[in-house]
């Protein structure tokens, strides 16, 4: 009996490394230079409209973030969540503004880089359906920012 | 051994003379062959002819480019400079076969396997069997970042490859503390720091290994010396560096471009510009650059790093192995446990984009305690029974092992083979086609480089002008782009989006050619005829 034990638990030392493979994975990408191209052009976020009327919809696409890492979203500061970036480190996610109240925007993304790009809710501005898919955050009520433009004189 | 056919006269008089000279001919062959050190063979020529098979056909690009063309021209690199591969490669780049980039592949495809060979020998040291060591290294040598950086022109296999060496001089010592055998350890960190910087990182394990293994012998003036002298002719490569700079070579990375295009190279026959460039500073803000919940972050990804290039199998052995060395004799236990911290560490602290290809010294070290975790556990079941159960247990783990690396050999090859990649000559050749005379072409790594091979390797366009943005500031980018758009064709990898206002970009090739708006058509601009938003980053 002790002998079967002794025996088990070599084997198990042995195989145990093979019960983490469902939680990391197996080897999926390799050394090849088309995937650190990009590696000194700066991590960037675009959004397909700058402004839109509360309720719209917003794609953001980012690009030149390390490729498979999770990043994190966030507007003004309040953190939305999480999203993936690909094997060559774009990402894209949609920004849903049903909750929330006009005003100012500053989407960041932050993971190894860190971008950013802002967006208006204008009642006057035109509302905007999804165009994309992909994960969906939903803009809370509450942390718009006033933006009041101060008159500028000159001499 | 001796090598005299076992026949006797008496028995072979009756054969044909020729057959006599056939047997006495095998008898020679199977003593030969009994002297031939097959495991070590086998430890550098089956990872060499795999890494042989999937090699890159011809220049690869980003560093490879770099190197190539450096080693090749007896050029000046950026930092950290690698002046022991830039002497090496001058004279293997003259090889007659291929093209100089194929070569240069080649080189690190042999030191590749020679890393291989080498830890077979410390393993063999630290009474590894056959089976446990045809595990651990049959898994790092198919690790995927192992062997694909074997099929390119790079520097972590040379580096891997002296790092084996310098801990195999170091077991070598600690057994028997010669002055012959410390020189060797001087030799190879010598040749280790005028290679790669990162072989710093492996220094205070080493010093901790010896003042604790032999004191006494270690500062015998003997060994001193010894030491001393291995060191610093290991050192001599560094000569390498003021001897190219003052040769004035045509392809020089240590430096700057100004605003004129005037390129200002940094002074490596002073102290202070050979420090800039060995000591890396130029990179010194990527260094120790997380903290906190960030840290921890990279952590993890390096250990799932680490988790999938032992393709999982290699976990729990190269656990169980760290600690039964440190149990078994602690001041190795304890030199490979520090080497293996500090080489990860400082790598899961950079933040740069291509760190994953920068843990192969942690991956060496990793599989070193694969094959004692391995050779443990075999041992530990030998010893607990003679019966059936234990030669079954025996035979689930020595196949298992064959299986996991026949695995990883198979799953990874997909992923790594090269052999057919001529994407960076396609690519670099495409550029200079559509150049016009004259033409001044900006770009990253993956653009430059390439073209300035095929310009100063293969002569191709000597009249195009290739400057890495690398070297120069986006200010004098702009200002150099702004001067001389109206005077000569000018070719860009990525528009810069602070000129987009003055500048149009037409794509060509891999490349964009920049002209004033005035010049050009708007339509012309990347991007506008698909009616999406303009992409200037590719």
């Amino acid at each position: 009996m002790k002998n079967i034990i002794r025996i088990l638990i070599a084997m198990g030392v042995f195989f145990s490394g093979v019960l983490l493979v469902p939680a990391m994975g197996l080897p999926r990408v390799g050394f090849n230079w088309q995937r650190y191209a990009g590696v000194y052009n700066p991590a960037s976020l675009e959004i397909n409209h700058p402004s839109g009327s509360p309720g719209s919809y917003f794609t953001v696409t980012g690009s030149n973030f390390s490729p498979e890492t999770t990043v994190s979203v966030s507007a003004n500061g309040f953190v939305l969540g999480e999203v993936d970036t690909t094997e060559t480190g774009d990402l894209l996610f949609l920004i849903s503004s049903t909750d929330a109240d006009a005003g100012f925007y500053m989407i960041e993304v932050i993971g190894n880089e860190a971008a950013a790009t802002q967006l208006i809710l204008d009642p006057d501005a035109p509302l905007w359906t999804a165009e994309d898919e992909g994960p969906l955050f939903s803009l809370p009520a509450g942390i718009a920012q006033q933006v009041l433009f101060m008159p500028v004189i000159v001499k | 051994m001796s090598i005299e056919p076992r026949q006797s006269t008496a028995e072979t008089t009756s054969l044909p003379a020729a057959i006599v000279a056939s047997l006495k001919g095998l008898d020679s062959i199977r003593s030969i062959a009994r002297m031939v050190d097959w495991r070590s063979l086998a430890a550098f020529f089956v990872p060499l002819a795999v890494y042989l098979r999937t090699l890159a056909p011809t220049i690869y690009n980003l560093d490879s480019a770099e190197l190539t063309t450096a080693a090749y021209t007896g050029g000046l690199m950026r930092a950290t400079g690698y002046p022991l591969y830039l002497s090496i490669g001058y004279l293997w780049s003259r090889l007659p076969l291929g093209d100089v980039g194929y070569r240069m592949n080649l080189f690190s495809a042999v030191c590749g396997a020679l890393t291989i060979l080498l830890a077979e020998r410390i393993l063999r040291h630290l009474k590894v069997g056959n089976w446990a060591t045809f595990g651990a290294l049959g898994l790092l040598a198919s690790s995927l970042f192992f062997w694909g950086l074997s099929l390119v022109a790079e520097v972590y296999t040379l580096h891997t490859a002296l790092m084996a060496g310098f801990i195999l001089a170091l077991l070598r010592w600690g057994e028997r503390p010669e002055p012959r055998r410390i020189a060797w350890v001087g030799l190879l960190a010598g040749m280790g720091l005028a290679h790669h910087a990162a072989m710093a990182l492996l220094g205070p394990a080493a010093v901790l290994f010896m003042v604790t293994s032999h004191p006494r012998q270690l500062f015998s003036p003997r060994s001193i010396l010894a030491a001393l002298a291995g060191l610093l002719l290991g050192l001599s490569f560094y000569l390498y560096l003021p001897l190219r700079f003052l040769a004035g070579p045509a392809f020089n990375y240590a430096g700057t471009y100004d605003a004129s295009l005037q390129f200002i190279p940094v002074n490596l026959t002073t102290l202070e510009g050979l420090w800039w460039l060995v000591s890396g500073q130029a990179f010194s803000g990527a260094m120790m650059a997380y903290s906190g919940l960030d840290l921890w972050r990279e952590a993890q990804a390096f250990l799932v790093q680490l988790g999938r290039a032992f393709f999982a199998i290699g976990l729990g052995p190269g656990i169980f192995g760290a600690a039964v060395l440190l149990r078994r004799n602690w001041r190795q236990g304890l030199m490979l446990g520090l080497m293996f911290a500090f080489s990860a560490g400082f790598y899961i602290n950079y933040r740069v984009m291509d760190k994953d290809t920068m843990y192969l010294p942690a991956y060496l070290i990793w599989a070193l305690w694969v094959g004692i975790g391995t050779q443990e556990l075999l041992d530990w079941m030998r010893q607990s029974t003679t019966d059936a159960k234990h030669r079954f247990a025996e035979l689930v783990i020595k196949v298992s092992m064959i299986g996991f690396v026949l695995l990883a050999v198979t799953w990874n090859w997909r992923i790594v083979d090269m052999s057919a990649d001529w994407t960076t000559r396609t690519r670099g050749e495409a550029i200079l086609a559509r150049a016009e005379t004259g033409g001044l072409v900006f770009g990253w790594w993956d653009t430059v480089p390439v073209v300035q091979y095929l310009q100063l390797v293969e002569g191709q366009r000597p009249d195009i002008k290739a400057v890495n943005r690398f070297l120069i500031s986006g200010s004098d980018l702009e200002y150099v782009i702004k001067k001389e758009v109206s005077n000569r064709p000018i070719y860009i990898d990525s528009f810069p989006k602070s000129l987009a206002t003055k500048l149009i970009a037409r794509p060509m090739g891999p490349v964009y050619r920049l002209a004033g708006r005035s010049a050009v058509q708007p339509a012309a601009t990347p991007g506008s005829n698909s009616g999406a938003p303009a992409r200037w980053q590719r």
